[in-house]
């Protein structure tokens, strides 16, 4: 799934595959009604600078894209947390203006995809139109899509009817969330641009497939998902959409039922492992069946009734509340049904989720260039090693490993001779005796060398035995050398600097 | 409508080879021909129908495919070819070179990993005048080459670039090599390479990965000589000895006066011993190998050889059988000493490339078992394999818990495996309670169910789960109606009986 966002060096292309479509399409009038919605509509102009994740000190070269967007009451304009996601300097334009004035961000929901911004100028907002929220539509109903895609720089409308309504995978965020799919054309540019039903938002545009993989599968983040966006920006502080942090498997199977003595018409779903720091953490334990979720009777195959005739993904309710609130879970556990109060925390995973806006975690020491692995990490895709991939799909955090500490690569110095690109993207297990169970531990390690040595223990594609061994006496000398001469600002990033040798 | 036409040409080709055959009709008067070159009396054309194995599901007979390719007459009336063209034949007839009667061929070795077979002919006749090839030794840099290959064994010029170790696409593993300045267009299909100064036999073309690109591969003649050593006498073809160790350059000073290495003393450092392989019960992790086979190892883990040059520490192995040993020279804590290893076949999880002809399988309730091998990555794109079977794929070691990975292929669906559709390529861990280390602990542990039920344990997390149930006292009869249905002939390989 790629993101929708109008990345300039993608334009040029689209207008001259579109100019050819355009000679076949006959000219229509625009419909008068769409005119008052018009007014709420804002293009997004975003210079932006990624970072680097493989030398996580840097940042990319600049890049600039576009994206839509609408005012809102209270003078704010919302759009998708993409479309100014690593922004450096953003400016907006009204439909049928000809300004474009300095935005900021007020609130950027990664998870999400949705993002607030302000603008000083109060005169931006003059002639401007607040739009109003609806509710979740049903299949069939149709829809109005608005925003500034590729194919020219004025407002563009498309229509279609609701396709879908489940939970699926937020492509910017890599989050399964209530996700509404309509047939209405949502191309590069549309992303942030407001999804009406009749006169009232329903959605924000947000993301469609590659046209190879699939055609009319536009998406758009529906108004649960935004509201709940909007309850939190009220408290001053976004905080994200809490985690359950139980791996829950279905049990169709009425042998497998039977085996975890569920009694005849009972159903819920097993619970097979639970994330160390999770919201399930100490409450629910693997062999647990879980019968319901805030409310909600699960059913074998994981879904919860959603509205009349609907279902949705157990997880749903997630999507609606509040770090910090608690939910009612029952389960079934050694045939005796407990109800328990769910305590609601930070979703936490092995391997983090693509983060934006953030530096990254680095720690470099003789030259060794130390990350937590994550997805942001230079392409989680076809080409990372397996062993790798495999960690960001099949492992959860324990209390013993939280991170999985990478040796990213080696600056080369003397210091480090011999140890060469064969170290690049191994996993570090153990310093001068330690376990390595995030970076924290690593930067402590580093304090404790062993006659007069530091040891690196790595999981070198399983050959246990593999090590780096570095002479601590010349180590202080060497990492300013190597700080210096590669021209790195700090030997490790600012969350970890408390942590200060 | 690919295997449809496949077969129906296979059938034609077959009548069509039938009817040629001249039986006793007297031979017309030949003209006067050139005295044929040495390899001309020598290259044999080889014609075959083979079968391919279905590895996904491994009772279905493959399409039939028909190949054709070259051998080599060695001494002793054999021919000698590569294991990729006969290995899976179902029938095989060779030509000698501008002659018109095929005769039958068997085949009598096969070496999967150096991809060498030999042939043998019932009818000695075939072989008279011919002309035995000599192998030479390994060529030199710049030495001119005469390369047989194509429809027509059509010759061309070639010249030796390089002498060194390239990865074998069907061995699966790296090999020696004589790289030739240009490539092969129809390599692995067993045409010989000669000196053009001696006319002896320098090596077999193989497919290889990670050579110089538009450059050609052999695989040299003292390598082919030492197969015919390992079959001599009719003795089963025992593989190629492994190492049975990893090890980890020893070149940084801190890493070096931490293993104690005096200075100027090569070596590198053992740093995973495989289980049951040559080097168990025989080097530490730990360990420094300073020597293999009486060469110094340097700090980068090469051997330099007389004649050869710097060559990976692994080397001086392809030389040796198994069951012959090498000395080994080490630095334990320090001190030198040396040792005898006994040399073993390699010792995968993941069993190198063999093309079976009856791959193992075991089905129960619509879960179909297979061990997890080099060749069921060849049923699917490698981007379609969970990256946890990749891990298992690159870098999988035996331990004593674990000899073999058996995975549940895919689910044959009926009422009993309902709900387990999305079970596919998934490790088995244990059933009914058992550990599962090979296909073989598994039809036991089908016998001795869990109280009413199954329990297939599998590390499937992401995907699929973490269990499969089924009711044991309808599997046997649901078995049996899947077979049925899917017009499977038996529950099990025939290994398994």
């Amino acid at each position: 799934m790629r993101l929708v966002r109008s990345l300039s060096r993608l334009r040029a292309a689209h207008a001259a595959a579109l100019a050819l479509a355009a000679l076949l399409m006959p000219c229509r009038p625009a419909a008068a009604a769409a005119d008052l919605l018009q007014k709420s509509l804002v293009k997004i102009y975003t210079t932006a600078q990624e970072q680097n994740y493989y030398e996580p000190w840097r940042v990319n070269a600049q890049q600039q894209w576009s994206g839509s967007g609408c005012v809102i009451a209270g003078n704010r304009i919302l759009t998708n947390a993409h479309v100014v996601s690593d922004a450096i300097f953003i400016e907006v334009r009204k439909e049928g203006d000809s300004q474009k004035y300095v935005a900021r961000r007020e609130y950027v929901a990664h998870d999400c995809d949705l993002a607030l911004l302000k603008v000083d100028d109060p005169a931006f907002f003059r002639g401007t139109r607040p739009v109003t929220f609806g509710g979740l539509p049903f299949k069939r109903d149709k829809v109005a899509v608005y925003g500034f895609p590729v194919g020219g720089d004025e407002l563009s409308v498309t229509e279609g009817v609701v396709s879908r309504i489940e939970l699926s995978v937020y492509a910017h965020s890599w989050k399964e969330l209530l996700n509404v799919q309509t047939d209405a054309a949502i191309n590069p540019g549309n992303s942030g641009g407001p999804v009406f039903q009749g006169d009232k938002v329903v959605g924000v545009a947000f993301q469609g497939y590659n046209a190879v993989v699939a055609q009319n599968t536009g998406f758009f983040v529906p108004v649960p998902i935004i509201r709940r966006f909007l309850d939190e920006t009220r408290k001053g502080a976004y905080r994200e959409i809490p985690g359950f942090g139980a791996s829950v498997e279905g049990l169709e199977n009425p042998a497998l039922r039977a085996f975890y003595g569920m009694k005849h018409g009972q159903s819920g779903a097993l619970v097979t492992r639970v994330s160390y720091g999770s919201s399930a953490w100490g409450l629910l334990q693997p062999g647990d069946v879980l019968l319901s979720f805030d409310g909600f009777a699960v059913a074998n195959d994981r879904t919860i009734g959603f509205r009349k005739g609907e279902r949705i993904g157990f997880a749903y309710p997630l999507g609606l509340h509040h770090i910090g609130e608690s939910i009612k879970v029952t389960v079934l556990r050694k045939r005796r049904t407990l109800a328990l109060a769910m305590p609601l925390k930070e979703p936490v995973t092995l391997v983090p989720l693509p983060a934006h806006d953030r530096k990254p975690t680095y720690f470099i020491f003789d030259g060794l260039v130390f990350t937590p692995f994550n997805m942001n990490y230079p392409g989680v895709t076809d080409s990372t090693p397996p062993e790798l991939k495999a960690l960001c799909f099949h492992d959860v955090p324990t209390r013993e490993r939280r991170q999985v500490v990478l040796l990213n690569h080696i600056l080369s110095h003397v210091i480090n001779k011999g140890y060469g690109p064969s170290f690049n993207d191994v996993i570090v297990t153990a310093v001068n005796g330690h376990p390595i169970g995030d970076m924290k531990e690593l930067v402590a390690a580093f304090k404790d060398p062993k006659d007069g040595r530091h040891v690196i223990e790595i999981d070198k594609a399983k050959e246990a035995g593999t090590r780096i061994v570095l002479d601590a006496a010349q180590s202080g000398q060497a990492s300013a050398e190597i700080l210096r001469e590669y021209g790195v600002p700090a030997d490790r990033s600012p969350d970890l600097a408390e942590a200060a040798p | 409508m690919k295997r449809a036409l496949a077969t129906a040409l296979a059938a034609l080709c077959l009548c069509a080879a039938c009817s040629r055959r001249p039986p006793e009709a007297p031979p017309a008067p030949a003209p006067p021909a050139p005295p044929p070159r040495a390899f001309d009396r020598s290259v044999v054309k080889i014609f075959v129908t083979s079968q391919n194995t279905d590895y996904f599901e491994p009772w279905k007979p493959g399409a039939q495919v028909q190949s054709e390719g070259c051998g080599t007459i060695v001494a002793g009336g054999r021919i000698l070819t590569t294991a990729r063209l006969v290995a899976r034949a179902d029938y095989i007839e060779v030509q000698r070179f501008e002659e018109t009667a095929k005769s039958v061929a068997r085949v009598e070795q096969v070496g999967f990993d150096t991809d060498l077979a030999t042939l043998t002919v019932d009818d000695k006749d075939f072989f008279k005048g011919a002309q035995p090839v000599q192998f030479g030794d390994l060529p030199e840099r710049g030495d001119k080459l005469l390369v047989q290959g194509g429809d027509k064994l059509s010759i061309r010029e070639d010249t030796v670039a390089a002498v060194g170790m390239v990865y074998s696409e069907e061995g699966a593993r790296e090999l020696p090599a004589v790289i030739t300045a240009s490539g092969a267009d129809h390599a692995s299909n067993g045409c010989p390479v000669f000196r053009l100064k001696d006319g002896k036999c320098v090596g077999l073309p193989f497919d290889a990965s990670n050579k110089p690109d538009k450059t050609g591969a052999l695989l040299p003649g003292n390598v082919i000589e030492r197969f015919f050593r390992a079959t001599q006498n009719g003795q089963p073809y025992a593989g190629l000895p492994d190492l049975g160790f990893y090890t980890q350059d020893l070149e940084n000073p801190a890493l070096r006066s931490s293993f104690k290495m005096p200075p100027g003393q090569g070596g590198e450092i053992v740093s995973t011993v495989f289980t049951q392989g040559s080097a168990d019960g025989v080097l530490q992790v730990g360990d420094v190998l300073t020597s293999v086979d009486g060469h110094a190892v340097d700090n980068s883990g090469y051997v330099s050889l007389d004649g050869i040059g710097r060559m990976p520490e692994m080397y001086p192995l392809f030389f040796h059988l198994v069951g012959e040993s090498v000395d080994l020279g080490l630095l334990r804590d320090g001190k030198p000493l040396t040792a005898k290893m006994p040399l073993k076949p390699a010792s995968r999880l993941l069993p190198y490339r063999e093309d079976l002809r009856r791959p193992s399988y075991f089905m129960a309730g619509g879960l179909v078992f297979v061990p997890l091998t080099d060749n069921y990555f060849s049923t699917a794109e490698w981007a379609t394999f969970k990256p946890t079977l990749q891990d298992l794929y690159f870098h999988g070691l035996p331990s004593p818990q674990r000899r073999q990975v058996v995975i549940i292929s895919h689910v044959l669906p009926h009422m009993i495996n309902k709900g387990y559709d999305k079970v596919k390529d998934a490790v088995v861990t244990a059933v009914n309670g058992r550990p599962i280390t090979q296909l073989k602990d598994l039809v036991e542990a089908f016998r001795h169910p869990q109280g009413a039920f199954h329990v297939i344990q599998i590390d499937d997390y992401h995907w699929a789960g973490s269990s499969v149930v089924l009711d044991a006292g309808s599997t046997p009869r649901a078995t049996a109606e899947i077979l049925k249905t899917f017009e499977i002939p038996s529950d099990r390989s025939a290994d398994l009986d």
